[in-house]
């Protein structure tokens, strides 16, 4: 299901926020942390980026919240509000000049995973869906979890439709190749620190 | 011929198909399977658990709605403005003196091929030195800038530790001269990422008083 649902926080709650209510804007982040911390952990995977961008997201959605003009919901606002600083992150410079960084931070994804109560399954399907580049990453998951259009795909990156659907496409290759049987990826068996 | 992935997904998702594609695909086994397996992974990847970010986060987010809050903003504008002024000035010296000793790459090539090791520790001193004059890190600090930061720091005193440990001697001048020259480079993405924090440090606090005198 998409990782932010609807109609998690009243109508009540927002206008409290609004008003500067300390306690609204902590019930607006206890309710909504998980699932865009769960956004933005897909789209970036590292775990000290998505930290920061969910920082600077809930920042930015409360410091806002003048400008929700409850045309859409509020949640699909403050959805909105991650993935563009999600998809910023991937585009900008310095996320490509950190790439020297990745052996430290894929080591401490794996420990994390393992530290985590997962289903075998998932911690495969997870590390699969890590290993993809990430703009194909970007597209499966906009796509095939948050329910968004190749148009809107197409809209959100400034390309066309075609290159959503290619890029999901390739990223579905790529995964059922990481997910094979004989030479998928391996399950949760890591030797690590945390394991 | 066999469906291929996009003609595949697109029936998945019930997106128009040519109708032969999709006739094949009734009648092929193996394209059958494969649109199942599309659907099952389609599936799986929407029951992905979700994820818990570590705790503590709100309380960094609210400590940095409170450097921005309006009346703090009001309380700070007089002195953050002299500081920013100063602080802008002393950033602009550093960058111009850092770019004048060269960027981090055009060293790693220059100097590992037998630039005499007293420059390098020479450099070094004068990268040490900018850092030293760099303002101090702030209160409120992004995870992965500092995470950035303490692994470079780590890289430093681990390589200090070995030139502490290197006995004297002409045997030894090779491996000196690639440990000052990896410092060199460090420090030099060091001052890179404490510059680029303290920049976004000062163009915050600039924004909030922006916002906050309209």
């Amino acid at each position: 299901m998409p990782s932010i649902q609807t109609g998690q926080i009243p109508a009540d709650t927002v206008l409290r926020a609004r008003h500067g209510d300390r306690e609204a804007h902590e019930r607006i982040y206890r309710q909504l942390c998980q699932p865009v911390y769960t956004l933005i952990r897909r789209l970036v995977v590292r775990p000290t980026v998505a930290q920061d961008l969910l920082q600077d997201v809930f920042v930015e959605v409360l410091r806002n919240l003048s400008h929700y003009r409850a045309i859409g919901s509020f949640e699909g606002w403050v959805k909105s509000i991650a993935i563009n600083k999600a998809l910023m992150y991937l585009r900008s410079p310095w996320h490509r000049s950190r790439q020297w960084l990745s052996a430290d931070d894929v080591s401490a994804l794996h420990e994390e995973g393992c530290g985590q109560l997962v289903e075998p399954m998932d911690a495969d399907l997870a590390r699969a869906l890590e290993q993809l580049p990430p703009l194909s990453r970007a597209v499966v998951w906009l796509h095939d979890v948050e329910d968004f259009t190749h148009a809107e795909i197409a809209r959100m990156f400034g390309r066309t439709t075609s290159f959503s659907k290619s890029q999901l496409a390739r990223a579905h290759e790529q995964l059922r190749e990481r997910l094979k049987p004989d030479t998928g990826a391996l399950s949760c068996m890591r030797i690590s620190k945390n394991c | 011929m066999h469906a291929n992935f996009q003609e595949l997904l697109n029936l998945r998702d019930a997106a128009p198909v040519d109708a032969r594609i999709a006739g094949h695909v009734a009648e092929c086994r193996q394209c059958r399977l494969e649109l199942e397996r599309l659907s099952a992974l389609k599936a799986a990847l929407r029951g992905l658990p979700q994820l818990s970010p570590p705790n503590g986060m709100w309380q960094a987010i609210r400590e940095d709605m409170e450097v921005t809050s309006p009346r703090v903003r009001h309380m700070l504008i007089g002195a953050a403005a002299t500081v920013l002024i100063g602080g802008i000035l002393v950033l602009i010296q550093i960058r111009q003196v850092h770019r004048a000793s060269g960027p981090a790459a055009p060293v790693a090539s220059a100097d590992a091929d037998g630039q005499p090791l007293q420059r390098l520790v020479m450099r070094s001193q004068q990268l040490e030195d900018l850092l030293r004059r760099l303002p101090p890190r702030p209160s409120v600090e992004r995870a992965a800038t500092s995470a950035a930061i303490d692994d470079l720091q780590t890289r430093i005193e681990v390589l200090d530790l070995q030139l502490d440990t290197l006995p004297s001697g002409d045997q030894e001048r090779d491996r000196a001269q690639r440990l000052w020259n990896a410092r060199v480079q460090l420090l030099h993405s060091l001052i890179d990422v404490r510059y680029a924090e303290a920049l976004r440090d000062a163009e915050g606090a600039v924004n909030s008083q922006f916002s906050g005198v309209i």
